[in-house]
Parts: structure tokens; C-alpha cells; sequence
């Protein structure tokens, strides 16, 4: 009865939106509209209960002593502590949690996107190997495209950015577009199955 | 005990993995240090958003959405600053908001010494108003007003009493977007905003989503791309900054070709067994 | 200027890892895991939580009470005596979000990116833009057993390749991007502050 009653309740929101999008009756505009400011501050919860989460199960390793605890306990503390200074201190963009934000934050987590920058060098060079008709494609386009992406391309030969920029949007779209139909096809019937209840998984067990 | 040495053909494809790391640093760290300068072509996806912008008339309101975080400012940073310095040196209103928790203090350090070089007024001429979740379903509430979803800006003034609310109610009243993305929310701007409010848009995304959204200029639904810190380096071009996308370019170049080396360099062994297993194949033959 | 030896500090710190994982590589991801996660939270608070609930509330406009208790029935799925509780307000945006779906993919996706195949057969890529869905289209089609269209997707395959060759191409060039700021932040703000 519960599950049934919160499977009712993800119905009536769609519908709302459905009816609204096709028939433009001035209530369920309304009514969209007070319901979508409500998803915005839903979500914003739903971002704290993420950030609830993550705090408790370190608090979790540190009363328990697993293995490098105090590492989770540098974690609750800075947690804590940009919390609080968000929070209670100040927020504004010359105060302490802004001022960690931008030299702690932004440095390490752009460095740890860019160590992906050596890895895919790794992975290019060990697995990249032109075995067969497909890989051999695959090799070409991607030396091709990353040739004439880079203005030393046009330096070699005028025509690599024209190659390049062909592979993107001509043979590249064609295959991208199918992708793009075949997800949206998949969208629009995983949409309908859980407005009609028959896709339950979000109810977990 | 006699050590086998490996042949030089297979020894080439099985280099540690720390020698690749060592030259692909190397060939960032010297054009950095002494730059070549190579020339940088402006590509007709980037000319087209300059274009559409450069052609509207002085009465509209452009958004640029800063939808991407830290890991993405490398490229997205550079193409946020130079389409906020077009629209603002060209006199449109400019509307910046966020769908990503980090970026309201990253665009406000963007537009601050924007507004301050050409004389641009807050609230009247551009705003900031930071971050709110919801993606596709704030641009839903944004089509109503911006006012509801955001009653206070990222600097905590209240948007009611704003002259630029005033003019431009709701997302509708736009005449032109450019999302600045590092993700899907081009999605959204592309079903939502194009499809269902009529607005205009262009994206700016990072080199992996490229090829996803070449389909999109296509057909049209997108007016323009402008592809990673290629991208951001072009746009720099056309309003006459150098900023760190140009001065990144030469990096970029030669870091290409010591990778493409290296993939060439891991095939050697490869394309020496395809030819020895032909030839022995037209000896057979014979 | 502290600031930028911090953010050289922490930037070193991660690229230590490609060495090997150490202990000053860890202690700078928890502290990144830590400091991130108390920035999303205040800021979740100063964005949505302050501004569109607990302000509105003080006006005296009580509506925005109904979500914001919603909001905290959602924190009950940290509970697992209560996590049923949370279904509901789930409920609501996964409704929404399900509808949204269905009319923007229909509308912005499927419907013109169809169009947009729609090409006259005039020119080479034309031709190619229109095989190319097509049979790229048939390798995923799974209502039929392949062996009757084993050809076709084949071909399909080949476009797939070159499509994936080109975004491995830009997945280079976008992660290089990457390591270029870094290195030009070391360079020019870091050490170049110091000489």
C-alpha cells in the first residue's frame, strides 16, 4: 500500500506536467509551476542528505578505528569547518570559506582531472594497436581529428583541419546521431514505464 | 644466467609507463616557457556565435551559463570570459547563472573587472544570480520568471526590485544563450529552451563533447560550437585578448604530436607482424 | 600570495600519485573530499534552503513549508527505520522528471535529429550522414536476430569506429587541456611569483 501510494504520487506529478505541455490549462500551469519550484528546493536537499551522508559514514571509521581513520577524521574536521564558516561566519567572497574554496578546492580537484591527461597518453600509446579494419578506423580518425584540431596541423598541411573537422560532421554525426535516437527512444520509454509503474527500481527494496 | 634481450621493434611498444609521462610533460613545459606562436585559424562554428551576437540589436539580454566546476576551467573559463567580454564591450544585457554549486564566485571574479572596463552597471546592464539546482526542471521554472526561482542574486540582493527583471521577466524574454558546459545541461537548453521557449542558443563545451554536439549545429538547432581550449583560444581571437587559452595553444600542438609519436612508436611491432604474415602469405602463394 | 603556495602545495600533492599512491596524496584527497563536501552544503544552504524556504517563511509566505518539510522527510533515507518515509517526496520529482523527459526528448531530441537526417541524397555526405544512422541505428536494433542484418550493421560498426576514434581524439586534446593549466599555474603564478 505504501509503494503503491508513492507510485499514485510520481503519476499525478508527471501527469501534471503532461497535461499542462499539451493542453496549456491556465491551473495545471499553475500548478507545473509552484511543483517545479518545489523539485528545485527538494534537490537542494537532496544535495545536503549526500553531504549528511558522506559525514556520518566517516564518523563512522573514526569510532570504529578502521584501517587510516585518521585520515577520515582530517575529512569531518574540514567538513566541519567549512561548514561552519559558510554557515555562521561568512559566506562572502573575501572571507575564509571562499578563500578555501578557490586554493584548496579548485586546485586539487582541476589536478585530479588533469591526471587523466597522463594516463590517456599510457593508455594511447599501449593500447591504441591497428589490429584489425575497425581499430585501424578507429586509429585513423583519432590521429586525424587530433592532428587537425591543433593549429600545428595546418602548419603541416593545410588540409588536416578540413579532414578533421569532415570526420566530425559527417561519418562521426552520422554514428552520433544514432546514439542520440537510440537514447532518446530509451528516455522516452523509461519515462512512460515509471509513470505507468511498471519501472519500480526507484522505490528501492 | 644470460638475460634475453627483447627486439628493438617489440622493446619500442613495451617503454614504461613513466617515460610517456616524463616527454608528454616536457612537451608541455617548453612551449609554455618559449612560446612558438603558431598561427590559429577562427573555424565557421566559432565565427557564427560571434556573429549572432555581434548582429543582435543593443535592447536584448544574452544568458551565458557557467555549467561547469573546477576540473572543467582549463577550457570552459576562457570561452565564459571572452563571450561575457563580447557581450558586455558590445552593450547587451548579460544574465549569468550557474547550474553547478561551485561556479557563482568563479563567474563573479569573471565579471567584476568586466563591468568595472566597460562601465557596466549591476542590475541594470548584467547580474549574477549564482547557483540553484534543478537543471532541466529550473529551466522549466525559469520560462515563468527568474524572480521565483531566484529572489536573491549570488550577492544576496533581492532580484524583485531589479531594473534588468523588469525588461526581461523570464527566460522567454531572452534573445540569445550561450551555455558554457562541461556536461549534459546542453540538453536542456537545447529541449527546454529552444524547443519549448523559442530561445536561441550556442554552446560552448569541453573537446570530449565535441562530437556529440556536431549533430545539433547540423541540424541547426545549435547556431554555433566552440570545442574546448580551440574553442576558447578562437573566441579570444575575434575580441582581441590573449588569454590563457591562446597561450595554451602551442602546448596543445606539440603535446599532439609527442602523443601521436607515441601511438605510432606502441604500433611498430604491430605493423611489422601484418607485413612479415603477408609476405609469408605470397610466398605460400607462389 | 599564501594562496597560491597552498594551491601549489595541494596541486603537487595530486600529481604525486602518478608516482605512486602516498600518504600525502591521501591526506590531500580527504581533505578535497572534506572541504568540498562542507562547501556544497553551505552553499546548498545560502542558494536554495535560506532564500527560497526559511526568508519566505519569515515574510509570512508559508507555502514554501510544505517542501521544505518534504525536504526533510527526504533526510530520513539516512534512517533505515524511516527510509520508507523518504519514497514520497522522491516520488514527486521522479514523476516530474519522467515527463520532463518524454516531452523534451521527444520534441528536442528524437523528432529533429530525425529531421535532420531527412537530407536530399544529392551529395557524397548526404549519402553518408544518411547511411551512416542508418546502419549505425541497425547495430543496436535487437528485435531481430542479427544474423539477417549482420552486413548492414557491420557497416554500422565502421561509422561507430570513426566516431569513437574522433572522440578518443578530443578526449586527448580536452585531458591535455587540463594538465596545460596546471603546468601554466605552476609556472607563471606559482614559481613565477617567487623570481
Amino acid at each position: 500500500m505504501l509503494r503503491f501510494t508513492a507510485i499514485i504520487i510520481c503519476g499525478i506529478a508527471g501527469l501534471i506536467i503532461l497535461v499542462e505541455f499539451f493542453f496549456r490549462i491556465p491551473l495545471f500551469t499553475k500548478l507545473q509551476n509552484g511543483m517545479m519550484d518545489w523539485v528545485i528546493i527538494l534537490l537542494s536537499f537532496s544535495y545536503l542528505m549526500g553531504g549528511i551522508s558522506i559525514f556520518l559514514s566517516h564518523l563512522q571509521r573514526i569510532q570504529r578505528k578502521y584501517d587510516g581513520w585518521y585520515y577520515s577524521l582530517v575529512l569531518v574536521v574540514c567538513l566541519l569547518l567549512m561548514v561552519t564558516l559558510g554557515i555562521f561566519v561568512d559566506y562572502g567572497p573575501n572571507g575564509a570559506f571562499q578563500w578555501l574554496f578557490k586554493n584548496v578546492q579548485n586546485p586539487m580537484q582541476s589536478t585530479m582531472f588533469a591526471l587523466l591527461a597522463f594516463y590517456v597518453s599510457s593508455a594511447s600509446y599501449r593500447a591504441f594497436r591497428v589490429r584489425n579494419l575497425h581499430a585501424t578506423l578507429l586509429f585513423v580518425a583519432a590521429v586525424l581529428v587530433m592532428i587537425g584540431k591543433v593549429p600545428i596541423g595546418e602548419i603541416l598541411w593545410s588540409k588536416f583541419p578540413e579532414i578533421s573537422q569532415w570526420i566530425l560532421s559527417v561519418p562521426s554525426l552520422a554514428a552520433q546521431r544514432a546514439l542520440t535516437i537510440g537514447a532518446a527512444l530509451g528516455l522516452i520509454a523509461t519515462g512512460l514505464k515509471t509513470l505507468l509503474g511498471i519501472e519500480r527500481s526507484w522505490l528501492g527494496k | 644466467m644470460v638475460r634475453k634481450v627483447k627486439p628493438i621493434w617489440e622493446a619500442l611498444g613495451k617503454l614504461d609507463r613513466r617515460w610517456v609521462y616524463l616527454f608528454v610533460s616536457l612537451s608541455i613545459l617548453f612551449p609554455l616557457l618559449f612560446p612558438l606562436n603558431l598561427p590559429l585559424t577562427v573555424t565557421k562554428h566559432v565565427k557564427a556565435v560571434y556573429d549572432r551576437i555581434e548582429n543582435l540589436p543593443d535592447t536584448s539580454a544574452v544568458l551565458i551559463a557557467f555549467d561547469f566546476d573546477p576540473s572543467s576551467i582549463p577550457e570552459c573559463l576562457p570561452m565564459a570570459i571572452s563571450l561575457c567580454h563580447h557581450v558586455m564591450k558590445s552593450g547587451k544585457v548579460l544574465i549569468v547563472y550557474t547550474n553547478f554549486p561551485e561556479t557563482g564566485p568563479i563567474a563573479e571574479r569573471v565579471l567584476e573587472p568586466l563591468a568595472a572596463k566597460f562601465q557596466r552597471e549591476y542590475g541594470k546592464h548584467y547580474v549574477n544570480l549564482g547557483f540553484k539546482p534543478g537543471n532541466d526542471v529550473l529551466l522549466m521554472a525559469l520560462g515563468s520568471s527568474w524572480t521565483t526561482s531566484f529572489p536573491k542574486d549570488f550577492r544576496g540582493n533581492s532580484t524583485q526590485e531589479m531594473e534588468i527583471f523588469s525588461r526581461f521577466p523570464s527566460y522567454r524574454h531572452l534573445s540569445f544563450m550561450v551555455d558554457v558546459a562541461h556536461g549534459a545541461t546542453v540538453d536542456f537548453y537545447i529541449t527546454i529552451g529552444l524547443a519549448q521557449f523559442g530561445v536561441p542558443l550556442a554552446a560552448g563545451v569541453t573537446a570530449v563533447s565535441i562530437p556529440q554536439y556536431e549533430a545539433f549545429v547540423q541540424t541547426g538547432q545549435l547556431v554555433g560550437l566552440l570545442g574546448g581550449l580551440k574553442g576558447a583560444a578562437e573566441y579570444e581571437k575575434l575580441v582581441g585578448t590573449k588569454g590563457k587559452a591562446t597561450r595554451g595553444m602551442d602546448a596543445q600542438s606539440v603535446a599532439h604530436l609527442v602523443i601521436i609519436f607515441f601511438i605510432f612508436l606502441g604500433n611498430v611491432s604491430v605493423v611489422r607482424n601484418i607485413i612479415l604474415k603477408n609476405i609469408s602469405a605470397m610466398r605460400i602463394k607462389k | 600570495m599564501i594562496g597560491t603556495w597552498v594551491a601549489a602545495f595541494f596541486t603537487l600533492a595530486i600529481f604525486s600519485f602518478l608516482y605512486r599512491d602516498n600518504p600525502i596524496y591521501r591526506l590531500a584527497e580527504h581533505i578535497f573530499i572534506g572541504i568540498s563536501t562542507g562547501y556544497y552544503i553551505a552553499v546548498q544552504w545560502h542558494s536554495v534552503v535560506k532564500p527560497n524556504v526559511v526568508d519566505k517563511v519569515l515574510l509570512g509566505d508559508y507555502l514554501p513549508l510544505i517542501p521544505g518539510v518534504l525536504g526533510l522527510l527526504l533526510l530520513l533515507r539516512l534512517i533505515p527505520k524511516y527510509q520508507w518515509i523518504a519514497r514520497y517526496p522522491i516520488a514527486i520529482y521522479i514523476g516530474v522528471g519522467a515527463a520532463l523527459n518524454m516531452i523534451q526528448y521527444t520534441q528536442g531530441f528524437l523528432i529533429a535529429q530525425i529531421q535532420g537526417t531527412m537530407l536530399s541524397p544529392t551529395s557524397i555526405n548526404n549519402l553518408l550522414i544518411i547511411l551512416g544512422t542508418l546502419t549505425s541505428l541497425t547495430y543496436f536494433f535487437f528485435a531481430l536476430e542479427h544474423k539477417h542484418l549482420s552486413k548492414v550493421s557491420k557497416i554500422g560498426i565502421g561509422f561507430l569506429m570513426l566516431s569513437f576514434g574522433a572522440a578518443y581524439g578530443t578526449t586527448v586534446m580536452g585531458r591535455l587541456s587540463l594538465l596545460i593549466s596546471r603546468f601554466d599555474f605552476l609556472l607563471f603564478e606559482w614559481l613565477g611569483g617567487m623570481f
